[in-house]
């Protein structure tokens, strides 16, 4: 080989430098993980974004016969079979309603008591799906609510693709899932959204900047929420870490 | 601790063993940061990335394969991700590349020119290098510089060892031609 494409041997970190880094890598793995479960019990309190845990909760906390579900974002798992009970809100996924709250009574996340053994999914005056534990298969009915409607799986789902679509679109993580945040101008999130919602049969909705705005830079990362009741899509631009 | 195959080591770490990671980190961090170095032909980025590897394989421990109960190919195929999305892996632990402890006093002054030769050099290289696509070019950086067998190759980097070889034979090809065409020797051993 001539000199001009030898390649240079291998060397150590400068002196000092391993140590530093191990300890610094080390230090920044135990902190995520300990964030890492301080945020998943937090998350399975109130799934939904700060901005609109008011909202959701509210849509939860009253109640009539509804027959059908409007609220797709979100599932609440209540402690007991009432419906002033305590409830732990969570953003649907798409699946049954009735396993998304069993996992989380797995986890603990719901109440201290054991996981109950039957789980029932009605809707709630405001068109929140809400899941109770169950003894027999009126419970619905008994709580003065209606069973979830045969097409709510497939209203789900299809509201979950979308949610999905825009947050790979906008960079935004979205419950469970994390991806790379983008930094974009208001203009742009505008189009992403709208594209999706074009293209998913969702032109109805409308699209709504809320938080701080995009007023500290030319671009945010973009956090998100969904209001299927009022059928927006809310964008929250995030301040820089 | 520091007797423990890779593998143990791994398992004890994603446990919560702190310590254990640490000495993963210690064993083969040298190994991934001259990877990361005849890369990049830059010392002092390869020592950055070589933090945001080891992040970034934390980040991802549920998916490791280890190849024979070692974790450096994985780690090379860390690195190897980490390089095609350089601006996205720094962009995602740039918070914890800003804590880490700045010590200029520990900067390499003894070997300076040696490590501005070693960039000028490796630039070079590199030029050379860069004409083949990128696969090829991780293929001959994995198994050529980074002396990893065409299985570990083929974990790093998650194809079949039949891939890593048909890459591997036409990237030296392909080497060869571009040298002679110049009048050099290749970069790479055939």
């Amino acid at each position: 080989m001539n000199d001009e494409n030898r390649i240079p041997a291998h060397r150590d970190l400068p002196p000092g430098r391993l140590q530093l880094r191990k300890e610094h890598v080390v230090r920044e793995v135990t902190t995520w993980d300990r964030a890492s479960r301080q945020r998943r019990r937090r998350l399975a309190l109130v799934l939904v974004p700060a901005v609109l845990a008011a909202l959701a909760v509210t849509g939860f906390t009253t109640y009539a016969l509804t027959r059908e579900p409007t609220h797709l974002e979100s599932v609440g798992c209540f402690e007991t079979a009432e419906l002033d009970g305590n409830i732990a809100i969570v953003n649907a996924d798409g699946r049954d309603p009735t396993a998304i709250c069993a996992e989380l009574w797995r986890r603990g996340d719901v109440g201290p008591g054991a996981a109950p053994e039957s789980l029932a999914a009605c809707v709630l005056e405001t068109g929140a799906v809400g899941v109770f534990p169950s003894s027999n298969e009126d419970t619905c009915e008994e709580l003065g609510l209606v069973d979830l409607p045969p097409t709510y799986a497939t209203e789900a789902e299809r509201f979950a693709a979308l949610r999905d679509a825009i947050a790979e679109e906008l960079g935004a993580s979205y419950g469970s899932s994390e991806r790379d945040p983008k930094c974009l101008r208001e203009e742009e999130a505008r189009a992403l959204v709208r594209r999706e919602l074009a293209a998913r049969g969702y032109e109805d909705w409308s699209i709504e900047v809320i938080g701080g705005g995009f007023t500290e830079g030319p671009c945010a990362a973009v956090g998100l929420g969904f209001d299927g009741e009022q059928e927006v899509v809310f964008l929250v631009p995030e301040p820089d870490e | 601790m520091e007797q423990a195959n890779d593998a143990d080591l791994w398992r004890r770490a994603v446990d919560g063993e702190r310590d254990a990671f640490g000495v993963l980190f210690e064993r083969h961090a040298r190994a991934v940061y001259n990877y990361l170095f005849r890369r990049t032909a830059d010392w002092a980025l390869a020592e950055d990335l070589t933090s945001v590897v080891f992040l970034e394989a934390w980040r991802r421990r549920t998916d490791v394969r280890l190849e024979r109960d070692l974790v450096l190919p994985w780690l090379l195929g860390v690195a190897t991700n980490v390089l095609r999305n350089r601006r996205r892996s720094q962009w995602r632990h740039r918070a914890a590349l800003e804590r880490l402890p700045r010590d200029h006093a520990l900067d390499f002054a003894d070997d300076a020119i040696g490590r501005l030769d070693d960039e000028r050099q490796m630039r070079t290289v590199l030029r050379a290098i860069g004409k083949l696509p990128r696969r090829e070019q991780d293929v001959l950086a994995l198994c050529a510089w980074a002396e990893l067998s065409y299985e570990e190759a083929a974990v790093a980097l998650g194809v079949p060892v039949g891939t890593v070889r048909s890459r591997l034979s036409r990237g030296r090809a392909r080497i060869r031609k571009l040298s002679s065409a110049q009048g050099h020797e290749p970069a790479v051993p055939a």
